[in-house]
């Protein structure tokens, strides 16, 4: 049976970074996840948004918050991962709004900036500047978010975790855990693994495996619905100013990506569901209704999708020992800001997997993930030859030699080498490409196209 | 690139005519593919293959795609890259995304572009059992015929509207508008209207013009919504006519409703214009009644200053 010091359950965000961490300290690590790639659980619908703080200000999510944004700099720049700092808006459009707009400044300014983070105003000549595309009187603006490309981080975090030796036993379903005094049997699909220690990181799936060591948590899925526009609409991130928001509503806003779209959203649905990822035609009217008044030129929906954020019955994040055990560390209900948050999770966790017991080595520098794909190239006006010059996506230039790189970093669906390469992701929605890239990744991989899935598994393209 | 080639981007049915006609005419040309065979959606349509059989001498390099980066509009292809400076679109219709046209719901495999199902089937593979094809056209009732042939059990063709088009009895034309997809991993059933529809596949047929090179000319489906192959054929010379014209002045067009004319921009010598509306009809062109049950007609412009046209009836 294979033995490592820590199995992590989880291969989203949280569970990469915990893993690459580890990694990173010599610990050897096993990540198991039942789907077939990492990501493809909760980390799918981010919408890769780098928060600053959250009420209630005391509350766990908010301090790792903080802490987790402040990590973002060196971490993007260790993996080279793309991403930018912007600002977020809080725009006044009418009388209203700009009567409370002072008041609200002075709120703000007080809780965020003792927290590091700028507050200050934007007139209107000024907003316009900025923001030319939004309509608004003036605005409250915030300092320190950022937006990264949330596929781009864990595809590099999953290589990174790959060439620092973690293991990865992907669509392995664990069926069970057993914790012992000086280790835990993790019975999966695809056999058992022995560990040390045990991390949770199952995101919507982690009051499963924390009821198997005997940890009773709740967690329910709560969608956020997005959608995207075909255009940058926006250089910082910029929402209404509106006082009063129904509670557990973060609202979303017109966000910029890094790849050249806007998204607006996410929102969150009244209902709750554990698995329902599916976009309705109310959350889409609450999205035009809240953004199509503080935004001048759209452009073209090209998707709506949903994500879904895991909340804890406590509404909080829950990141604590089994009852019975050091040897098992869960994360839980790991929502929205969670994706800010994570690298000062994984901080947390391997300080509670030392204090249980955990020899950490020195810490190992990284492997350089840096590459720049066909279209970085033509951006900086650099030329391109062979497989590198034959576009299969020309939105969003995508070449032969990207899709043969996302199969290298370990795709095994097409939607893994849509999330690595941004095929598909343009203003035509894969209409001249995604024919191609089946054929292509068929050929790069030797599995005949009816073998080929989309995501998960049953999803088949052909017969 | 050298800034006196016409550069073609596509080599469908309206790229290759216009290349053809572009080349009687004098001029020097360049026709660009992305894809590894010519034809566009034009290779199911036994018309429209008539006429590219006779196409077959226009060089076209293939693989060749043309891109928008960084405000530049770049050739791309396996030599290399070149910057490109004058040039015609012909790229063919857009089709919208799901999202767009109204379909929310699941996100499951099998939710395919018209051309994807196309590029797929012309692979010799088979998209699905149970297809349903949302929009009624030319384009979306050969593929039919063309996934019949290919295996297909069950085609259920959806029209969003009321359209005017002749379709074989063996299949199945319903009227409604797609809502939602549902399904996990695969295409489990569409809502139409408030019905559902058990299919495993789902094929978006609804075409729009695009063009998203902003310095580009533009031909053919890329241009304007028709539907017949000799209609591509007339934008091709008409667009050829227009550009061997060296006159500046222009013929002012104006138009009210749902008409769409082509060219965008008219030159005084030019002695034709086509005219366009999918859902048939009449319209007044200077007064005089022109027939539009084709879903386009060109009408003779030569010697006016100015056109107005507008929907008969209305």
């Amino acid at each position: 049976m294979e033995r490592y010091d820590v199995v992590v359950v989880g291969s989203g965000i949280v569970g990469l970074l915990v893993a690459y961490e580890l990694s990173k300290r010599g610990v050897s690590v096993a990540v198991v996840d039942e789907n077939l790639e990492p990501g493809f659980g909760v980390s799918k619908g981010h919408a890769s948004v780098i928060h600053v703080i959250q009420p209630p200000f005391s509350s766990l999510k908010s301090v790792l918050a903080v802490h987790g944004n402040k990590l973002y700099d060196r971490l993007v720049g260790e993996l080279g991962v793309r991403y930018r700092r912007l600002k977020a808006l809080l725009v006044a459009s009418n009388a209203v709004q700009l009567a409370i707009l002072p008041l609200l400044y002075i709120v703000l300014k007080l809780l965020y900036e003792t927290r590091g983070f700028k507050v200050g105003i934007v007139g209107g000549r000024e907003l316009r500047d900025v923001e030319p595309n939004v309509r608004g009187w003036a605005a409250i603006a915030v300092d320190g978010y950022a937006i990264v490309d949330s596929f781009d981080l864990i595809y590099k975090l999953f290589e990174a975790c790959r060439s620092l030796g973690v293991v990865f036993h992907l669509g392995t379903r664990v069926t069970g855990v057993n914790v012992s005094q000086d280790c835990v049997d993790i019975e999966t699909t695809r056999g058992s693994l022995k560990a040390s220690f045990l991390v949770n990181a199952a995101g919507l799936n982690s009051d499963y495996i924390a009821l198997q060591t005997g940890f009773k948590v709740r967690v329910e899925g709560r969608r956020g619905s997005m959608l995207v526009f075909d255009r940058l609409q926006v250089r910082n991130i910029v929402t209404p100013l509106v006082l009063l928001e129904r509670r557990g509503t973060k609202g979303g806003g017109v966000i910029p990506t890094t790849w050249g779209h806007t998204i607006w959203g996410p929102n969150l649905a009244s209902d709750i569901s554990k698995g329902d990822r599916g976009v309705y035609h109310e959350d889409v009217a609450v999205l035009l209704r809240r953004f199509s008044r503080i935004v001048k030129v759209r452009g073209r929906i090209i998707k709506a999708y949903a994500g879904l954020r895991p909340t804890s019955h406590k509404g909080d994040f829950i990141i604590a020992y089994s009852p019975t055990s050091r040897r098992v560390v869960n994360i839980v209900g790991i929502d929205s800001p969670g994706l800010t948050a994570a690298p000062a999770i994984a901080v947390m966790v391997l300080d509670m997997l030392r204090k249980a017991g955990l020899k950490l080595g020195l810490k190992r520098r990284p492997p350089s993930l840096r590459y720049l794909s066909t279209r970085d190239k033509l951006v900086l006006g650099l030329s391109v030859q062979g497989d590198e010059g034959v576009i299969v996506c020309p939105c969003m230039s995508v070449s032969l030699a990207d899709i043969a790189r996302a199969v290298r970093g370990g795709a095994r669906t097409l939607d893994g080498v849509i999330f690595r390469t941004k095929l598909a992701m343009g203003s035509c929605q894969g209409q001249h490409c995604l024919g191609r890239a089946l054929i292509e990744f068929s050929r790069m991989t030797g599995v005949e196209p009816r073998y080929v899935v989309k995501g998960g598994e049953g999803s088949w393209i052909v017969e | 690139m050298d800034s006196g080639v016409n550069v073609i981007a596509g080599a469908g049915l309206s790229g290759l005519t216009l290349a053809r006609e572009l080349l009687d005419r004098g001029f020097q040309v360049r026709v660009l593919e992305l894809r590894r065979r010519v034809g566009g959606i034009s290779i199911i349509d036994g018309d429209a293959r008539r006429i590219l059989d006779k196409l077959s001498d226009i060089p076209v390099e293939l693989e060749k795609a043309i891109v928008r980066v960084g405000g530049r509009t770049l050739a791309v292809s396996r030599s290399g890259v070149e910057g490109v400076v004058r040039g015609i679109t012909a790229i063919g219709f857009r089709v919208p995304s799901p999202a767009e046209l109204g379909i929310l719901g699941d996100r499951p495999s099998g939710v395919f572009p018209f051309h994807v199902a196309l590029d797929l089937t012309m692979e010799g593979l088979s998209i699905g059992r149970r297809i349903a094809i949302y929009g009624y056209n030319r384009y979306s009732v050969l593929l039919a015929e063309k996934l019949l042939e290919a295996g297909a059990r069950e085609i259920y063709i959806i029209a969003p509207e009321k359209t005017p088009i002749k379709t074989p009895d063996h299949i199945e034309v319903l009227e409604g508008r797609v809502r939602r997809v549902k399904g996990v991993a695969r295409v489990e059933s569409v809502l139409v209207g408030s019905s559902i529809l058990e299919v495993d596949t789902l094929v978006t047929a609804i075409f729009k013009t695009w063009n998203p090179f902003p310095n580009f000319d533009v031909v053919g489906h890329a241009a304007v919504e028709v539907y017949e192959p000799q209609a591509l054929v007339e934008t091709s010379k008409l667009l050829a006519d227009n550009m061997a014209c060296e006159s500046n002045e222009r013929i002012g067009v104006v138009v009210e409703g749902d008409i769409q004319v082509f060219p965008r921009v008219v030159r005084r010598c030019l002695k034709r214009i086509l005219i366009a509306r999918p859902r048939g009809g009449r319209v007044k062109v200077n007064g005089v009644s022109v027939d539009l049950s084709m879903g386009y007609a060109v009408v003779d412009v030569g010697g006016l200053s100015s056109v107005r046209i507008s929907v008969e009836g209305v």
